[in-house]
């Protein structure tokens, strides 16, 4: 199976965090074509497993799953954001839910697969995670605009879903770009547009993920605090 | 009442109302009449009289001076000190003692100045007074129409004679005085009321009714008849203002108790206006009798609008109107009471008129002013009716509203849900009964392949419904945005794929166009793309959607290799036959050429280039 061109250098070993077998057999024949040796893939099917193997071995990646038979993916990639802030980790979504993504993303994720799309689409993915970039789709830029409030371009109604979350400051760059990804443009025709490099528009688009996920460490250290958890 | 006051000033309230008892020294009067310029009283001609005394009935019609004469003797001449008490001098008069002028009035010609209510009291000079006989000579000025002349005299000892004179000048003065006040300050008050609200016109009755007994009762304190110049115009006015009272009176009541009647009305004032003119028309020598009848028709009205006001609020049963029916009955019964002690029928000789009239114009400002207060309260809970009902009718409109809001919420809801299935149905059904209706009837099976690219199409599909619902702002479905979801995916696929991808939009930003429509050209997109994708080996392709006139043009252009469009049964066939499908349902043509220097996909859709705005927002 090839899809894409062996990538020269995948760190090892991942783990995938996932409870349907097929797409863990699915998975891992992608990140086999990608490169990575058969015994470089860790498996498990519940949040309890994933620790259990993560406490065993160190993890240079981890996918992992949103519906996990004994609770939410969200929780584990939480969890491992926070003790390991370095730690890759991509969301594996069904189908395009802007909401879970997003969530996914505050909680520290740094990418995320859509199981729907064709095998080349996830491998694509995935190079790109391995590569430092930073996926985005246009929902789910669609969803950062609304929620923080400043989806200026597209209309001017508040955005029913903020609710009463901490305001997330985004540059005007940062919102521009955020508006071509919601047109539907890729990196590389925003990078032309704008005459920046690719390198460039990624490196903002790390930087809405990073400004979003700090947004909600600093509200799960509040929380914490209220619930007398820390000092 | 009115008789009694009446009495009090026109004939000389001569008895005294309620006073100390007390005996003077026996007084022997005479009296005599002479001319107007007379300095001194005719040596003949005396008459003696009692006091007190009135000459209208010894000699009628006679105007002029009239000489009082007063002795005494014997030991009561004797004592000292001596005062002289006089309660009364209708009109002007001159006071000598022993031939020594001890006291005079102003005017004792026309115009004459006005004792006839004003108790006089003098401590003798001891160095006048004789031991054994002792004359008191008044010189009267006055006339027979009037009541001319002199009221009671009182010679004694001060201690028994001032008290007489206290409590005369008590009642025939302050008392009046005080009346006078109140009276004015009433009239002052409703009148101001009247003035701020002329259609309660019961305040501008009460307050004519106030002035006119106003002018009626300064007759009992007026000491000159200023401004007028005689003594007959005074008493002319007199009795006009008596007439006006009694008819403001009957206004008023009637106003009171919320009746007109145009025709009593009318008559009521055509008699006033009659008892007028007799009265300023009749010669002098008949005056006392025109006045005599002027002053009963005034009093008769009076009573009578009394009867029916106790009548007519006996049966309303009105508060306020019950209260001031009481007043009227004390001051009538007071007022007969009067008269009958004042006819000498009865002979307590208490008169309670003076402080009954006051009691009546107190109590009737009273009932109106509560009258105006009840008014003034019903408009307050009016007020609060009011807010209370605004509140009520606020909460109620917020109620509609929110449930209204809700309605169009769920309307709303519905709608997408609607629209959802409609999607589902027109999309991912047919591809699927079609799906279906292939694998039941192909006679060698199905490829494994073309199963699974039946599934990736069914799969498409069902992506473009999701990614079209997942924009939430139903205003903001404009077509570009809708494409956003599908280019954004099929370019990276493209450009993984070294294929050089070029989106051009061209007058479509703000084209809006219904779901169906959008949708069908998303699934043509889709499938030229993958098209493209998959089997053309280009390195560019290039779309552009651009808008001319009411056309919608969609092109799909490649440089790939191109094949031939006549091959139906290729893989190309059967996309190019569910692209020409498409197409024709939403009423488009379908153009394809294709060579060995790539392929041009175009789709033209006439007549739906428009903004769909309008018909958007009516579903």
């Amino acid at each position: 199976m090839t899809l894409l061109p062996p990538e020269p250098m995948v760190p090892g070993p991942l783990l995938i965090v996932d409870d349907e077998s097929l797409m863990q057999s699915r998975l891992s024949a992608i990140l086999v074509s990608l490169g990575y040796a058969p015994d470089a893939l860790l498996y498990a099917d519940s949040i309890a497993a994933a620790r259990a193997v993560r406490s065993s071995q160190p993890c240079a990646m981890a996918l992992v799953d949103i519906g996990l038979p004994d609770g939410t993916g969200i929780d584990l990639i939480r969890e491992w954001h926070e003790s390991d802030p370095a730690l890759p980790i991509l969301v594996i979504s069904a189908w395009s839910t802007g909401n879970t993504i997003v969530t996914a993303l505050q909680a520290g994720a740094t990418g995320y697969l859509l199981k729907e799309r064709d095998d080349i689409e996830i491998a694509l993915s995935i190079r790109s995670a391995l590569r430092g970039g930073a996926p985005i789709d246009p929902f789910v830029a669609r969803h950062i605009l609304e929620t923080t409030g400043t989806n200026a371009a597209a209309d001017s109604a508040p955005a029913p879903v903020s609710g009463a979350a901490p305001f997330v400051r985004l540059s005007p760059r940062e919102i521009e770009i955020l508006g071509l990804v919601s047109k539907g443009l890729t990196n590389r025709e925003i990078s032309e547009l704008l005459s920046l490099s690719k390198l460039t528009v990624e490196c903002h688009i790390k930087s809405i993920y990073k400004k979003m996920s700090v947004r909600s460490r600093t509200q799960a250290v509040f929380e914490a605090r209220a619930h007398g958890l820390l000092p | 009442m009115i008789l009694a006051l009446l009495a009090h000033s026109t004939l000389c309230a001569a008895a005294g109302n309620l006073a100390p008892a007390a005996t003077g020294c026996p007084l022997q009067v005479e009296a005599v009449r002479s001319d107007w310029q007379a300095q001194h009283p005719p040596a003949d001609g005396w008459t003696p009289v009692k006091l007190p005394d009135f000459w209208s009935s010894r000699w009628p019609q006679f105007d002029g001076v009239v000489w009082y004469r007063a002795t005494w003797s014997g030991r009561c001449a004797a004592e000292r000190p001596l005062a002289l008490f006089l309660d009364s001098m209708n009109m002007a008069g001159a006071v000598y003692l022993n031939g020594s002028l001890i006291g005079a009035d102003d005017r004792l010609s026309e115009p004459l100045s006005r004792s006839w209510n004003v108790p006089r009291y003098w401590l003798l000079p001891a160095p006048l007074l004789r031991d054994d006989t002792n004359t008191i000579l008044v010189r009267l000025s006055g006339f027979a129409a009037y009541q001319g002349g002199l009221g009671t005299m009182t010679v004694g000892t001060p201690t028994t004679v001032a008290p007489r004179y206290v409590h005369a000048r008590r009642v025939r003065r302050d008392i009046q005085l005080f009346s006078l006040a109140v009276t004015s300050t009433l009239g002052c008050f409703f009148l101001a009321l009247w003035l701020m609200r002329r259609q309660e016109t019961v305040y501008g009755w009460f307050t004519l009714q106030s002035a006119t007994w106003w002018c009626f009762g300064y007759n009992q304190i007026a000491t000159s008849p200023w401004p007028l110049s005689s003594t007959n115009a005074w008493e002319a006015i007199q009795s006009i203002a008596f007439i006006l009272y009694s008819a403001c009176f009957t206004m008023f009541i009637m106003r009171f108790s919320e009746r007109r009647r145009p025709r009593l009305e009318i008559a009521l004032w055509a008699l006033s206006a009659c008892q007028i003119l007799a009265m300023l028309a009749a010669p002098h020598g008949f005056l006392a009798d025109v006045r005599s009848i002027v002053a009963v028709i005034p009093v008769i009205t009076f009573i009578a609008t009394c009867v029916v006001f106790v009548v007519h609020s006996l049966k309303t049963r009105r508060g306020d109107q019950i209260a001031l029916s009481g007043c009227l009955v004390v001051f009538v019964a007071a007022g007969i009471h009067d008269l009958l002690d004042f006819l000498g029928i009865l002979d307590d000789n208490v008169y309670y008129s003076p402080v009954t009239a006051q009691i009546q114009m107190i109590s009737m400002a009273l009932v109106l002013a509560s009258r105006f207060v009840f008014n003034l309260r019903k408009i307050e809970s009016f007020n609060d009716q009011l807010t209370e009902s605004i509140a009520t009718a606020n909460e109620e409109l917020r109620v509609t509203l929110h449930r209204q809001h809700e309605l169009e919420l769920a309307n709303a809801r519905l709608n997408e849900r609607l629209n959802l299935a409609h999607d589902l149905h027109d999309g991912l059904g047919s591809t699927l009964v079609s799906s279906i209706t292939t694998l039941e009837h192909s006679p060698h099976g199905v490829p494994p392949t073309r199963f699974l690219d039946i599934l990736k199409e069914l799969r498409d599909d069902l992506r473009i419904i999701i990614d079209a619902a997942s924009i939430h702002h139903a205003e903001s479905r404009s077509l570009v945005e809708m494409i956003a979801p599908l280019r954004h995916r099929l370019t990276h696929s493209l450009e993984a794929k070294q294929i050089n991808c070029q989106w051009r939009f061209s007058n479509v930003d703000d084209l809006q166009l219904p779901n169906t429509v959008s949708l069908g050209i998303l699934r043509i997109l889709q499938e030229g793309l993958t098209n493209v994708l998959q089997h053309s080996d280009a390195d560019r392709a290039e779309i552009d959607i651009e808008r001319v006139g009411p056309v919608m043009r969609l092109s799909i252009r490649d440089n790939g290799h191109g094949f031939d469009p006549s091959a139906i049964d290729t893989h190309h066939g059967t996309g190019m036959r569910s692209m020409r499908a498409r197409a024709s349902k939403l009423g488009g043509t379908f153009f394809l050429t294709s060579g060995t220097e790539g392929t041009l996909l175009q789709i033209d859709i006439a007549g739906i280039a428009i903004d769909f705005r309008a018909s958007q927002s009516r579903i």
